[in-house]
């Protein structure tokens, strides 16, 4: 996986003088272990929400995906939490490090296992999002929490897994549905009418491009299918997923984000999105007013054996392709090796595909 | 001075041609003979004689006796000597009286000639006269063998001049007061120059030392020479460094920039690579300000800290005054950087082109009439178009590659003798662009930033007949940056554009004879335009905990608003002369009256208007220091101050900042001394310790207010001592070695522990040296040594499942410390004389010659399960040539 943007390479200027020297152009970056495509412990590679986004009061089921060298586990006894810390603008990181702590004051339990499930709390606009924190006793309003560039805002959810190597933590984000905070009563109407919650992404297909497009087949629920490579054997495999509308047809069954229940009842009714890369509306605080965006999607590459071209590939908003393409090797000696593909689209939605493989 | 009696005449009338003349005694006339009426001559007009100087020097008067023969038109016929008093006194009275007019003597109303006897009388006087003028006096000698040098003539701009004896020495008296040229020529050197500052009733006792013509290396006897000034200055400030232009081009590492040399002076830290950030004594890059001839600029160094911003056949000197500095500057807490330009008094046309591997630059000095000297210079930097064309295209990937031009242009006017105007501009700009892709998208990264700045001054000076200097310096211009960062579709956007406007107007002079004061205002207002975009993490501020390269936080938001910030300072000094000039007592007092204004106090709802807000504050501002000579060879020293800054117009966003912001506050103390082993060699300490308050940190609330994302309860603290060992030039060397040893700390809240500061540096060791070889060949070395800056540790990392990273967890604030800086830096030219004031330099500056490897920065792997370092630049030559006329 390249990451760059952790290890900004330091490349030398050798100057005018090197070729006259026949120095050469020496880049200064440490040799670390960047990828992380390879499963050699047990961790976290995925956590998902149903539904991606949920108004505060509202039901949501979470489902981790970990792993280790042997493949899934399949009963991770995850302790899953709300945790209702804000948090401090001194800390750049994602959530207040109290989320970190699992005797934290302020986490809220919704139990133990590989799934769970609990209700955003009813507060969650006003702690993470545009709404006025709460105010205790006659204390000053503080500030609203500012939204993503995709104008969404996230309850935060801890997750800790006990391994004999230690506490394994994670950090979740399940969006939340909040209104504008910024914009005209109008526009704010406007968005309420026309935002659509997210829906997670999903994998459509894997095949590989270099045996003519055969697709590999999904792990099922009951006996994993079978995929078999050869030893060494170089995969080019291809990852599709739904091809959402570019523009609103009213009657294709998605309401999109021109449409609204008024605009479009046939599909806004019961508004249903698409597993792909979704258009919505957002607040352009820059021109403060309402444009359409549409998701990118990013694709992260697992296995527990092998090594892929890249870590990590996708498409941005701009991109209208529905598949994203990887190579990946398999190891030289037979056995069973686990592979994984998840998608995750910009507004916080996540889903996987699991594979098992069999090398001979 | 001795003054001329009046001469005294006295008279004795003697009829000459007249008839009339004494009669023996006689019986009575007869009744009937008539009476004459006689009416002397009258002295009408009186030539006073020039009294002799000898004769003055002896303090010697006497008295001639003149007769004088008187026409009957009262005019003087002839002189001659009666009674001599020497050749001294004779001739200048007989040159007077010859000069006297009569009103003719008259008998019986008819004028007529006669011949008189006067008394010319010199009378000495000693009488007390206030002296208006200095007097100059010293010794000339051989630079190396450290002989006197007779028949060297000193001579100054004044006309007034002196030969050197055999003891070398000379001496010049009556030297009016002010700013002179002192040129020294003889038959064994080529005439060199220097200024020299001359005040009334005092003399100035100056050693010169030079190389003569037959031992000037390259063996060109028209070579323009240097001159060594070794008389004892008194140095205004407590702890300053001054570089000479002419020296600080030879250090290795600055490629021939003047400027450059400030990195190697005692208090300054060691910049990161590619940072040519400025970190004084502990303090904050944007604490310590920058002035080029009294006017603020907001940089000295190009970005990457390849070049200042300032042509090198521009500057004169460069000053660093990590702190306790004087009244006559302030909105700073942290140190001071004064850079003199060159004065433009060459006669005829002069000039240089130079290149090198990073840049290409130019200047031309000329003289236009006898009156008006002009001067330009531009640079322009190709170094991104030879790396792209040598290197591979990662190199831009990865690294800022910075694309930078100035320019200077000057035109200086004598107004009279001692009174010049000055009209002149500066012009800077600096690109850089780096970009980072990546196969996903939301990994990819880019970052653009610009810095543009510019400058147009008046400069009035003028020094006055009783050595007084006055200066008046308006200036305006414009500051411009811009920054667009991109982090997947997190994107980032600071850009202020502002005006810049300023005044100082000063006057500095002898009151009293043991008083030297100086008053002036100085005056600064600027007026931005400023907009942000992104998330209020980005760009990340000092005290922040984060990894290098980790992405910044996806929350964003955005605001544009203007600021005015503006304060007037009128200021005194006065540096008192005690104990026959052993001990200088400078207090000094600064009040400076503050006003803040912002557009914007907080977000206005939508439809809503700005509510603006104003922030008035005046300051005072004493400051103080003492110098006392123990010995000729022993000197201390202290200083303490009080010194304020404006907050930064990016902090008074309402939505990334607090629009209430006040003003921050330090306290300097230093105390210190200097032993002077020779005239040439000395070592110097001082101790420092530097307080601050009220400084602007980030909000620790989980509910921070609205327009109060900044809050100002950090403070802060540096201490430490550094000692410079310096030897001017002596013979074919000189060179330093300076030693810092400090800690500079921040607590960002009352509730949070003390930490290091970001910039602390705990030792910082720089040895310097040039050996002139011989032939036109000149070598260097610098060796440098300091500790790598302060980082937090990552103790762990949990995954983030929105975005599918890991999320550092983070020990102690600024526990640990990246490994130590160590670079040995080698500089090897040669000089050609090409034609009679044609010179060409080619030089060879090669850093890290032990290609040691430095690391520069912590990197983690993407779980942070491993870490390690990014190092600097290995082993890197550059290579330049200058053509100089």
């Amino acid at each position: 996986m390249v990451r760059a943007h952790r290890s900004l390479a330091f490349a030398v200027l050798a100057g005018l003088a090197a070729p006259l020297l026949g120095w050469p152009l020496l880049a200064c970056k440490p040799n670390l272990d960047e990828t992380v495509s390879i499963v050699t412990e047990t961790r976290f590679l995925a956590v998902q929400a149903v539904p991606a986004e949920g108004a505060p009061s509202a039901s949501v089921t979470f489902t981790a995906l970990v792993v280790d060298p042997n493949g899934p586990v399949t009963s991770p006894a995850i302790t899953w939490d709300f945790c209702n810390a804000r948090n401090p603008l001194a800390n750049l990181g994602p959530v207040n490090p109290e989320c970190q702590d699992p005797g934290d004051a302020n986490l809220v339990s919704m139990g133990t296992g590989a799934q769970a499930s609990g209700t955003i709390p009813a507060i969650a606009c006003r702690q993470f999002g545009p709404e006025v924190p709460e105010v205790v006793g006659n204390a000053t309003p503080g500030r609203p929490v500012d939204p993503d560039p995709t104008g969404g805002y996230y309850q935060p959810v801890s997750l800790f897994l006990p391994e004999s190597s230690g506490l394994i933590t994670s950090s979740y984000g399940t969006r939340i549905s909040c209104g504008l905070a910024e914009g005209s009563s109008d526009q704010a109407n406007d968005y309420l009418a026309r935002y659509h919650v997210n829906v997670n992404p999903a994998v459509a297909s894997l095949v590989d491009l270099a045996s003519g497009g055969a697709p590999l087949a999904p792990d099922a629920p009951g006996p994993a299918a079978t995929n078999v490579v050869s030893a060494g054997q170089s995969l080019q495999l291809e990852v599709a997923w739904a091809a959402c509308p570019l523009t609103d047809t009213c009657g294709d069954g998605i309401c999109g984000a021109d449409e609204s229940i008024t605009t479009c009842p046939a599909d806004c009714t019961t508004p249903a999105g698409c597993t792909g890369a979704e258009r919505y509306v957002n607040f352009d605080l820059g021109s403060q007013s309402l444009i359409d965006s549409r998701e990118g999607i990013h694709v992260s590459w697992f296995a527990t054996g092998g090594s892929f071209g890249l870590d990590r590939t996708g498409n941005d908003g701009t991109d209208t392709t529905t598949t994203s393409d990887n190579t990946w090797q398999a190891p030289g000696s037979p056995g069973t090796v686990h592979l994984w593909v998840v998608l995750h689209d910009d507004r916080g939605g996540i889903g996987w595909g699991a594979y098992t493989l069999e090398v001979q | 001075m001795k003054r001329l009696a009046a001469a005294l005449a006295a008279v004795a009338l003697a009829t000459g041609a007249a008839e009339a003349s004494a009669q023996p005694a006689q019986p009575p006339a007869p009744a009937d003979a008539p009476a004459h009426v006689i009416v002397p001559p009258k002295l009408v007009k009186f030539v006073e004689a020039e009294f002799p100087p000898s004769e003055a020097k002896a303090g010697r008067g006497a008295t001639v006796v003149l007769q004088i023969s008187i026409t009957a038109t009262g005019g003087v016929a002839d002189v001659a000597v009666q009674e001599s008093a020497g050749p001294a006194f004779d001739v200048p009275a007989v040159a007077a009286a010859r000069q006297f007019v009569f009103e003719p003597a008259v008998v019986d109303g008819k004028p007529i000639p006669v011949k008189i006897t006067y008394r010319y009388v010199f009378k000495f006087e000693e009488k007390i006269v206030k002296k208006t003028t200095g007097d100059f006096a010293g010794v000339v000698r051989d630079r190396r063998s450290r002989q006197p040098m007779a028949n060297v003539r000193v001579a100054l701009d004044t006309g007034q001049q002196a030969l050197t004896d055999d003891e070398g020495k000379f001496s010049v008296p009556d030297v009016a007061p002010g700013e002179h040229t002192v040129t020294l020529s003889g038959e064994k050197l080529a005439t060199v120059g220097t200024t020299e500052t001359f005040e009334v009733a005092k003399r100035l006792d100056a050693v010169y030392e030079v190389d003569p013509k037959k031992e000037r290396s390259g063996g060109n006897a028209d070579e323009e020479e240097e001159l060594v000034v070794t008389a004892p200055r008194i140095k205004k400030q407590v702890v300053s460094t001054v570089v000479q232009a002419e020296q600080a081009t030879r250090i290795p590492g600055t490629q021939g920039d003047v400027l450059k040399v400030v990195e190697n002076l005692p208090g300054v830290a060691r910049a990161a690579a590619g940072s040519g950030a400025l970190v004084v004594w502990g303090s904050a890059p944007t604490d310590t300000r920058v002035y080029v001839e009294g006017v603020r600029v907001p940089r000295l160094y190009h970005d990457g800290g390849y070049r200042s911003i300032v042509s090198s056949d521009f500057v004169k000197s460069v000053e660093l005054i990590p702190g306790g500095y004087g009244p006559l500057y302030g909105r700073g807490l942290g140190g001071l950087v004064t850079v003199a330009l060159r004065p433009l008094d060459e006669p005829g046309i002069h000039g240089s082109v130079a290149a090198d591997t990073i840049d290409a630059s130019t200047s031309v000095r000329a003289q236009v009439t006898d009156r008006l000297h002009v001067a330009v210079a531009a640079r322009k930097s190709y170094l991104d178009t030879v790396l792209g064309a040598v290197t591979s295209e990662d190199v831009g990937l990865y690294v800022p590659l910075p694309r930078y031009w100035d320019g200077q242009a000057r035109a200086v006017y004598s107004l009279a003798p001692h009174e010049t105007l000055e009209v002149g501009g500066l012009i800077s700009s600096d690109r850089t662009t780096r970009n980072n892709p990546n196969p996903d998208p939301s990994l990819s990264t880019s970052s653009t930033s610009g810095t543009d700045f510019n400058r147009v001054y008046l400069r009035y000076e003028k020094h006055t007949a009783g050595g007084a200097i006055i200066v008046v310096t308006p200036s305006m211009g414009t500051d411009t940056t811009s920054l667009v960062d991109t982090y997947g579709s997190t994107v980032t956007e600071l850009t202020n554009s502002s005006w810049v406007y300023g005044l100082r107007a000063g006057w500095q002079g002898p009151v009293e004879k043991f008083l030297r004061a100086s008053v002036g205002v100085d005056v600064e207002a600027q007026t931005s335009s400023l907009h942000r975009a992104g998330s209020i993490g980005a760009p990340p501020r000092e005290g922040d905990i984060y990894v290098f390269g980790e992405p910044p936080p996806s929350q964003i938001n955005y605001d544009d608003w203007k600021t005015v910030i503006a304060s007037v300072a009128p200021y005194a000094e006065g540096d008192f002369s005690l104990l026959d000039d052993r001990l200088h007592v400078v207090p000094g007092l600064r009040f400076e009256p503050y006003v803040t204004s912002t557009n914007k106090l907080t977000p206005p709802p939508a439809g809503s208007p700005n509510i603006a807000y104003t922030h008035e504050e005046g300051v005072i501002e004493p400051r103080l220091s003492v110098r006392y000579a123990f010995t000729p060879r022993i000197a201390g020293k202290a200083a303490v101050g009080i010194y304020h800054q404006a907050p930064q117009p990016e902090d008074l966003s309402s939505v990334f900042g607090t629009p209430a912001l006040a003003l921050s506050t330090a306290q300097h103390y230093l105390a210190g001394g200097v032993f002077q082993f020779t005239e040439s060699l000395s070592v110097e300490m001082t101790g420092f310790l530097a307080e601050q308050q009220n400084l602007a940190t980030r909000s620790e609330s989980e509910s921070p207010l609205v327009g109060q994302a900044l809050v100002q309860q950090g403070i802060g603290r540096s201490y430490g001592t550094q000692f410079l060992l310096r030897q001017q030039q002596v013979g074919r060397f000189f060179g330093w070695v300076s030693y810092s040893i400090m800690r500079s700390e921040r607590r960002d809240a009352p509730n949070l522990d003390w930490r290091l500061f970001d910039y602390d540096q705990s030792h910082v060791f720089t040895a310097v040296g040039s050996y002139d070889l011989g032939h036109g060949f000149e070598a260097g070395l610098r060796f440098r040594f300091a500790t790598g800056y302060p980082r937090t540790p990552v103790i762990g990392a949990y995954y983030e499942a929105v975005t599918d990273t890991y999320e550092p967890i983070f020990g102690p604030h600024n526990s640990i410390r990246i490994p130590p800086f160590v670079s040995l830096d080698a500089r090897i030219a040669k000089r050609f004389k090409l034609a009679a004031k044609t010179e060409a330099e080619v030089y060879l500056d090669v850093q890290n010659v032990t290609n040691h490897s430095n690391p520069e920065e912590i990197v983690y792997n993407p779980t942070y399960t491993q870490r390690g370092y990014i190092t600097g630049f290995p082993i890197l030559p550059v290579a330049g040539a200058r053509l100089s006329w």
